[in-house]
């Protein structure tokens, strides 16, 4: 027995080294080719850094576009709109879970139905529409909608489906806590693990969201990060590589921090310590 | 329950905040001549060169660089909407016919902004000829013409040809069927070292420049006997083994560059000071090919690339629109000094005569390429360009590079290549 | 809950729990998706801004495109390549960072690691993998080359099988994480005394997994298969920046069917929308199927929990 379960978690183990390895070497690759000429990049591929990373940094600030800018941009779009998703879906997910109402089942239908609309050509009726209500060249279009995020919906419902205990809420309900307390103050304590993993998956989803923000904004003091990385290219007949791999390095790094510091709620699964049985 | 609801408010209030302050932003005084470019020359050419010469303008100039790869999905819906369109805007030659048939680019005719008579006589014919829609009614014009050439190392065609002289080794490149025997003379007597070119895609661009019928004629599809010519040419060169088998643009491709083992490439004027010569030298530092370039014209004109600039028909500043395209295009001093500043190829042959003695290339082993590009520019035939080429080129590529690799027989890659041009546009007959 | 009165009274308070989501989604949401159903019924194509209504004609057309069929072929091939081993990967290490028996040392990290492919942009991952299997001199290639098992490079991206393998070990490779971490966000919502009482009775991790985890979890397993299944009939980014669709036409995606229609060639505005609407319907007959088959009706679900 003990033999047979030190074999297994030295699989286990080779098994997550070798993922681990999968996971980092792109994260490496980045930094060696940040570290390269154009040139060196063109001509091979390699994993030992080299020494023209103050050249990179300089042709990435000598676009003369400002990498701060770009960077408080895409954070107030990604937080806005993360915050706007976990919050409003959770409410609803709880609205569909917790009440009885004449609908409820046609209305949930209707919200898998929103995921399962194909995204690639929603894109030009959107644009049109932003036209319309003279929302062009303006962050309402990239925030506002988060609210409304059927695949949050969907994954905070079966979640609660789970786990909430109706007694609960009873028991809340009998001491006169409003239904609005109820959910803030039972419901979501009780979601953290899914709301921190939502909240990864949409500041992520929104940083690094390239096409929306090109077809939306016009003036560049609104461009975020990767439309800024992206202007690397823009010298058509030559892109510097080693600077867009570094700019692509500063774009990804603000977001590693958001990840590790939200991971915690999902490595240390304490958030059901509260509820009685 | 109180907090949380006033921290909704409070984002809410932030996200209004933003979205009137971002509609303020907008309202300026100043009237604006919006540009958009997917490259940063026009950039340059604005900033450094038209506002200094024009230091008293009226109106402002936007300059919006959009990623060439981005540039037509954040043109097409501009267009299609009629709304938050640039008042002046950059086409590139591979995708410039379809927005000059579109319907909404102004008219540089007579019966327009007039520029015709005076680009006419003195740009190229072909880049004229690029910008003219269906109709015949010309909608743009550029500042550089970009003929394409063959570029081959000094060295090798000196052991192995006889002759490094730009002259002697054009005739052992003067068509295809001559081109494949110099590839096997080279592959043979170097013992399989040397091969006439790194990949085959490099000539694709070559003989779809030297077809004689446009893709499509009377809403037909038209395979040019050149398609057929083109798809034995890669086969032999890839059965024969005469190329490093590298894909154009991929690190083998350009790694040949700085070794000996790649003989010469297709490329355009700016392949030169782009492409070539910073990849001359291995970026190790252990080989290098630099100063043992020439370039001679090869087996058929052709060009690769280019900026062109239209005017938005519905444009409310047009004549300062036109001012900005007329000063690019025809102003002697500012061309003068961009051509000396970048060693770009110009379009406007009236200066180009006047300024093609003063270059001579070390690279080139001295030699002087402006000289080469300006007594070929004129031998260019843009008139069978058409907007569907990009797409249909795709198309076909694929197509070539199946049967090259023996992947399909040649009357196989031919169905399935028509088969794909109905799929993408399906008014099309094809037969 | 019992009394039938107390429960309508609360139940209307639903109505304003879900009404933000409908209300953004009908001023944002909707027009799209309204204007992408109405376009499949016309002939709206290139510059043009007028159109005719054609009745059902593109869809008709569409079945008769050998392309489209061979994209939707591609599409679930590549899909099934890459959730079968990714859903069964996730479920194994979800399980295995949740068991309290196994304390695995350093799994913080490794749950952390595991869902960083994800955070990179789908443009740098296909520049990353287009290098590595790269012909005739990428790093693959060289390493199979001077090991001696290739006598000479491969054309990886030449061979239909080992493209799609490439772009559904990708998709594996950049979802499998976010998948465990769906599923361990899922696994840890379970109230622990119900292992502690297992554990208890003596219960091995192989039954614990099987009477206790897995039942608890169908929800959130629903939840990833159905979302793996709509974003692998998407599956847009990795096949079409690494390989356009070569070689042959064999990674190349519904979604990059639409995308190609309405943003190349002539921009076939209707065909791209009636290929949206079948891609829509076959979507919403496939969760139907996966739905039934899981028998996830809320009030016996929620009898399951107690």
């Amino acid at each position: 027995m003990n033999n047979n379960l030190t074999a297994r978690s030295l699989f286990i183990y080779l098994l997550c080294l070798v993922l681990c390895a999968a996971s980092l070497m792109p994260f490496w690759i980045m930094i060696v080719n940040a570290t390269r000429s154009t040139e060196q990049i063109q001509q091979s591929f390699s994993l030992i850094p080299s020494h023209y990373l103050l050249t990179n940094w300089d042709v990435l600030v000598g676009k003369g576009f400002n990498v701060i800018t770009g960077f408080l941009n895409s954070a107030f779009i990604a937080f806005s709109s993360a915050l706007l998703t976990i919050y409003f879906s959770a409410m609803t997910a709880y609205g569909f879970v917790t009440y009885r109402f004449k609908g409820n089942r046609f209305l949930f239908a209707v919200v898998l139905g929103i995921i399962m609309i194909p995204g690639q050509l929603g894109m030009i009726g959107f644009y049109q529409f932003m036209l319309r209500l003279n929302l062009t060249d303006s962050f309402i279009p990239l925030i506002v909608p988060a609210i409304s995020t059927a695949t949050a919906v969907f994954f905070f419902k079966q979640y609660l489906d789970a786990t909430l205990q109706p007694e609960i809420i009873q028991a809340a309900r009998m001491d006169g806590a409003s239904e609005l307390a109820i959910f803030h103050r039972i419901n979501l304590p009780l979601m953290k693990p899914a709301l921190a993993t939502i909240a990864i998956f949409s500041v992520v989803g929104s940083w690094n969201n390239y096409l929306m923000p090109l077809i939306l904004i016009n003036s560049q003091e609104k461009y975020t990060l990767p439309m800024m990385v992206q202007l690397l290219k823009t010298d058509i007949y030559r892109t510097e590589l080693g600077s867009m791999y570094l700019g692509i390095m500063l774009t990804v790094l603000p977001l590693l921090i958001v990840y590790f510091s939200l991971s915690k709620y999902i490595i240390s699964g304490v958030a059901l310590g509260g509820v009685k049985e | 329950m109180k907090r949380t609801k006033k921290m909704s408010l409070l984002i809410l209030a932030l996200i209004m905040s933003v979205s009137i302050f971002a509609g303020c932003g907008k309202k300026n005084e100043k009237k604006e001549l919006v540009v958009w470019t997917f490259t940063d020359e026009i950039e340059k050419i604005v900033n450094n060169y038209y506002k200094k010469d024009h230091p008293d303008l009226p109106y402002d100039i936007v300059v919006r660089v959009i990623p060439n790869e981005q540039y037509q999905t954040k043109l097409d819906p501009v267009f299609s909407t009629g709304k938050g369109a640039p008042d002046v805007f950059a086409l590139e030659g591979a995708y410039a016919k379809k927005y000059i048939n579109s319907g909404h680019l102004a008219s540089l005719s007579a019966d327009g902004l007039n520029l015709e008579g005076e680009l006419v006589e003195e740009q190229y014919p072909y880049v004229v000829d690029m910008m003219r829609g269906k109709d015949g009614v010309l909608r743009g014009a550029t500042f550089q013409a970009t003929p394409g050439a063959f570029y081959y190392r000094r060295s090798l065609a000196e052991q192995y040809l006889g002759t490094s002289d730009p002259a002697g080794v054009q005739q052992y490149v003067k068509d295809f069927s001559t081109f494949i025997a110099t590839g096997e003379q080279l592959n043979i007597q170097s013992n399989g070292k040397v091969k006439i070119v790194s990949s085959f895609s490099d000539l694709y661009k070559v003989f779809y420049a030297a077809r004689t019928s446009p893709w499509i004629v009377d809403n037909k599809l038209v395979i040019d006997p050149k398609i057929d010519e083109l798809m034995e040419t890669t086969k032999a060169l890839q059965e024969k083994k005469l190329t490093n088998e590298t894909v154009e643009w991929s690190e083998g491709w350009f790694a040949d560059m700085s070794g000996d083992s790649a003989f010469g490439y297709f490329l355009p004027t700016w392949g030169l000071s782009y492409v070539l010569k910073p990849n001359a030298k291995k970026a190790d530092g252990s080989t290098t090919s630099e100063n043992d370039w020439a370039v001679t014209q090869g087996p058929a004109p052709y060009f690769s690339g280019g900026t062109w600039l239209s005017v938005y028909d519905k444009s409310n500043m047009k004549e300062e629109a036109k001012a900005l395209v007329e000063y690019i295009t025809s102003n002697e001093g500012f061309l003068k000094s961009w051509a000396k500043d970048t060693g770009d190829f110009l379009s406007n042959k009236k200066v180009v005569e006047q300024i093609k003695g003063d270059f001579k290339e070390d690279f080139l082993g001295g030699q002087n390429h402006y000289e080469l590009f300006a007594s070929h520019a004129g031998d260019i035939d843009a008139s069978i360009v058409s907007g569907d080429d990009g797409t249909i080129g795709g198309l076909l590529s694929e197509q070539v590079i199946a049967y090259a690799l023996g992947e399909k027989q040649k009357e196989q890659a031919i169905e399935d290549f028509k088969l794909a041009v109905k799929n993408a546009f399906p008014d099309y007959q094809v037969e | 809950m019992k009394s039938r009165s107390s429960k309508l009274n609360y139940d209307r308070y639903g109505y304003f729990f879900i009404a933000p989501f409908f209300i953004v989604f009908l001023v944002f949401g909707l027009y799209s998706m309204v204007y992408t159903f109405n376009l499949s019924f016309t002939d709206l194509k290139g510059w043009n801004r007028d159109y005719n209504y054609v009745g059902f004609k593109n869809f008709v057309d569409l079945f008769h495109n050998p392309l489209f069929m061979k994209s939707f072929y591609n599409t679930f091939i590549i899909w099934i390549m890459n959730f079968v081993p990714q859903i069964t990967l996730a479920i194994i290490l979800a399980a295995m960072f949740t068991n309290p028996r196994l304390k695995l040392r350093g799994q913080g990290i490794f749950k952390v690691l595991f869902y960083l492919p994800n955070i990179i942009t789908a443009a740098s991952v296909s520049v990353l993998f287009y290098v590595l299997f790269n012909h005739p001199t990428g790093p693959i290639n060289q390493l199979l080359v001077n090991f001696g098992i290739l006598e000479e490079p491969y054309n990886f991206f030449r061979d239909k099988l080992a493209s799609r393998s490439i772009v559904a070990f990708i998709q594996f490779w950049m979802w499998y994480g976010s998948n465990m971490l769906i599923l361990i966000a899922a696994m840890l919502g379970i109230s622990p005394s119900l292992y502690e009482s297992a554990m208890v009775d003596g219960a091995s991790n192989t039954k614990i997994f099987f009477k206790i985890t897995l039942p608890l979890i169908k929800p959130i397993l629903l939840y990833n298969l159905i979302t793996s299944l709509i974003g692998g009939t998407q599956m847009f980014d990795i096949p079409f920046l690494l390989l356009g669709g070569a070689p042959d036409y064999s990674t190349e995606t519904i979604a990059m069917f639409i995308y190609k229609q309405a943003f190349t060639g002539a921009n076939n505005y209707y065909i791209a929308s009636a290929a949206s609407v079948v891609l829509f319907l076959v979507v919403i007959l496939l969760s139907a199927i996966i739905f039934k088959f899981f028998h996830m009706e809320p009030e016996r679900k929620r009898k399951g929990v107690k």
